[in-house]
């Protein structure tokens, strides 16, 4: 066990050691009107994307901070840089690439991951990507798989219909605003008509940099009858002074298409990370979410599906860690508004260490959207008496004939068990151990193992750090 | 016939160094005392269980008061005492409990000092705790919890079916239902189900010393004599058992070899069977408890 923990902490500092910043442009700090305009001219974007960005800059200025959920306060625009270029090159193999980013990279085990298990990946250092590759075999399908930078160049027909317009609108909320103001990255997924990419795509975002922004931009679109996994991962390393995470993801499910979107967020516990996660789902369509939040200072996500065709379905699946210090909020919002559209939600969340989660929900059923089903389920478990889980389930109901089910519970880990498990012959971190694999069982079960063995590796991780 | 302790015997056996010395003891009942149950209350007798003068306090309360105690191999020895004496807490201090300060004195399980050790530790010693309230772990499956109990203790694993089967096997002959193999640890058990399933692991663990805190209250007739039927197989010669109880069903069917009365945190005399037999029939009071 000593030994186990002992590689854990070794992995850790590996992701949350800093390395030395590289970059070949930067803005200034803080955000303003020309701060906007420098990113959209070191990116030599068209107009279109540069009006985009001023008029989300000008709802960033007109909208107020969110008066609910964590605490902001100490988030202060003026000292968060917030477009980094690391290199301005895009590379199509590892040997290509910088050997300090490379080395990150390797340290994580992606190139190799890439290799056995993906069908396609982007890698992305602070603002931008360095790399993106996808595999001939889904290519000459049709299949695109690369950086929303690249994309507005490339694609700009399919960036202008689906970025920011429907599905998160700029003036959709402050953080929103502030995304479409200063995005930069992200990957640009499109999956043509009944193409079925059977491994799964990754991308993998690392912030290096102190007191900086990520603001990558993720677009799926899964044309009628397809289907695709993508994969997100997120690391930082630890610095005393606070940075910001604020993506923004759109998925596009179309008639009968399906799409898996797995995350796991890792930052380090001085991001803010407040992000925003919507898809349309069509008529017969399938959207899966499925995230690990477990990093980060304080998170507010609400992954959100909108059931706009007969038959759509929906599943939410959500672990959240709020480990000492930490503050999720987070949860899942559906809403149904075609008839027999169906949705499970299932949020699990843990707090230790005087750790903070709170689950927030909106479950709505439109009015016409009959014989619709939901179901939602979240269950918190508290290792400790100093930690906190609050539950606020909204929902609104318009239609008579449909089916509804909530669960929630609440179980704090107490003394008398674990003297009773002790007592047995395990120890403390197995006692503890058995009680999250029996809490988490319901949600690892549905999960692809790789992912599953990934989670529980991490969970282990934040928990070593504060536990026995 | 059995010895009643006073304090000045007490303080004399914390100096009583080897068996000849037992002549020091100033009882008044000095010449009835017989084997087996003396070689409980004689140090450095090579008990299996051995509890020397001890003292501990639950949230700032001091509990137990100078306990002292010996178990040799292969008996059975009951624990009888008013409500309130210290007797969970003792079986709790004995396995250990991270919720109960030792101020004073030791443990010893098989000649090892083990006063402080974890309870995880004193368990693959081969000490176990029946619970009289067993915590409840929601959402932990009995089948895996016993199998990661079994992993732990570093045994081979069978295949999950044979595990299970074996396990169910044993349920079956303890008269538990099986189906509560399928349900979370304790969680929603009945006062029985949770006696049997206490039962359950007694059998499967299979300990060298167990401490069982009242297995038999809320046990009806039927039960009390499927866990008796268990129990007698620590009549082995090997393994030894100290049982709470407050009833004399039990009593009747594993013939205890001694009996100790405990009261205001110490044991307060010790006796055989006939001592548990004068309490069921006159209380606690001839002890001024």
């Amino acid at each position: 066990m000593v030994k186990l923990l002992s590689k854990i902490s070794d992995a850790q500092a590996l992701w949350e050691r800093s390395d030395p910043e590289r970059w070949v442009s930067r803005t200034g700090k803080g955000i303003s009107q020309k701060i906007v305009e420098e990113i959209s001219s070191l990116k030599g974007e068209p107009d279109w994307m540069r009006e985009k960005r001023l008029a989300a800059y000008r709802f960033f200025e007109s909208k107020q901070m969110p008066a609910w959920g964590v605490d902001l306060s100490g988030l202060n625009f003026d000292d968060i840089t917030f477009f980094i270029r690391p290199d301005e090159r895009r590379f199509k193999t590892w040997d290509e690439v910088p050997g300090d980013i490379r080395r990150v990279y390797d340290g994580l085990g992606i190139p190799e991951a890439e290799q056995k298990f993906l069908a396609g990946l982007v890698g992305q250092y602070e603002s931008e990507s360095f790399y993106g590759r996808i595999r001939e075999k889904w290519e000459k399908q049709g299949v695109i798989f690369t950086d929303t930078d690249t994309a507005v160049k490339k694609y700009p027909d399919l960036v202008k219909e689906y970025f920011m317009t429907r599905c998160v609108p700029i003036a959709d909320h402050k953080f929103a605003a502030l995304h479409g103001a200063v995005w930069s990255g992200g990957s640009f997924v499109y999956i043509p008509k009944g193409v079925h990419v059977d491994l799964p795509l990754q991308a993998y975002f690392r912030m290096n940099a102190s007191q900086s922004g990520q603001f990558e931009h993720t677009l799926i679109i899964a044309e009628e009858g397809s289907s695709v996994h993508y994969i997100e991962s997120c690391t930082a390393p630890k610095y005393t002074k606070d940075s910001l995470h604020s993506a923004v993801v759109e998925i596009f499910v179309k008639k009968g298409a399906s799409v898996r979107y797995t995350t796991i967020q890792n930052w380090s516990k001085n991001v803010y990370n407040l992000n925003t996660k919507r898809a349309i789902v069509e008529e017969d369509g399938k959207m899966e979410w499925v995230g690990g939040s477990l990093g980060s200072k304080a998170t507010m996500l609400y992954p959100m599906s909108v059931l706009t065709g007969r038959g759509a379905h929906a599943r939410h699946l959500n672990i959240a860690l709020a480990g000492p210090g930490q503050w999720k909020d987070t949860g899942a919002k559906v809403i149904h508004g075609a008839p027999h559209t169906s949705s499970r939600v299932i949020s699990k969340s843990i707090s230790l260490g005087g750790g903070r989660s709170s689950y927030r929900g909106l479950l709505k059923i439109a009015k016409g959207a009959r014989g619709s089903k939901a179901h939602v389920q979240c269950d918190a478990l508290l290792l400790d008496e100093h930690s906190q889980s609050d539950t606020y389930p909204y929902m609104e109901i318009y239609e008579d004939d449909v089916s509804l089910m909530h669960e929630a519970t609440v179980n704090r880990v107490t003394d008398d068990q674990l003297f009773y498990l002790r007592s047995r012959g395990l120890s403390e971190e197995q006692a503890l151990d058995l009680i999250l694999a029996g809490f988490l069982d319901p949600i690892s079960r549905e999960l692809p193992l790789d992912y599953a063995i990934e989670l529980n590796r991490f969970i282990r991780m934040e928990m070593a750090g504060s536990v026995g | 016939m059995f010895v009643v302790y006073h304090e000045s015997v007490v303080c004399i056996r914390e100096n009583v160094d080897n068996v000849s010395e037992r002549t020091k003891f100033d009882s008044p009942y000095e010449n009835t005392y017989d084997p087996p149950y003396i070689m409980s209350i004689v140090p450095n007798m090579n008990s299996l269980l051995r509890v020397d003068n001890l003292y501990a306090r639950v949230e700032g309360k001091d509990i137990l008061s100078g306990v002292s105690l010996a178990i040799p191999a292969g008996e059975i020895h009951f624990l009888v005492g008013p409500n309130g004496s210290g007797k969970t807490t003792l079986a709790n201090t004995l396995m250990g409990s991270p919720q109960i300060t030792v101020t004073a004195g030791a443990v010893s399980f098989d000649g090892e000092e083990i006063t402080a050790l974890p309870p995880e530790e004193r368990a693959k010693k081969g000490l176990h705790l029946w619970f009289q309230h067993p915590a409840e772990i929601a959402g932990v499956g009995y089948m895996p919890f016993l199998r990661s109990v079994a992993a732990s203790r570093g045994d081979t694993l069978p295949p999950e079916k044979e595990f299970r089967d074996a396990v169910a096997a044993r349920a079956e002959e303890l008269e538990m239902p099986v189906a509560l193999l399928e349900r979370n640890l304790n969680e929603g058990f009945s006062g029985g189900e949770k006696k049997r399933s206490e039962l359950l692991q007694l059998a499967v663990f299979a300990p060298r010393f167990a401490i069982l805190d009242e297995c038999d209250s809320g046990l009806d007739v039927d039960g009390i004599r499927a866990a008796a039927k268990a129990l007698q197989a620590f009549r082995d010669g090997r393994r030894s058992l100290l049982v709470i109880t407050h009833h004399g069903a039990l009593r009747e069917y594993l013939h205890p070899d001694a009996v100790h009365v405990m009261a205001r945190g110490r044991i307060v005399a010790s006796g055989g069977e006939e001592l548990a037999i004068a309490i069921e029939r006159d209380g606690f009071g001839q002890f001024g408890a």
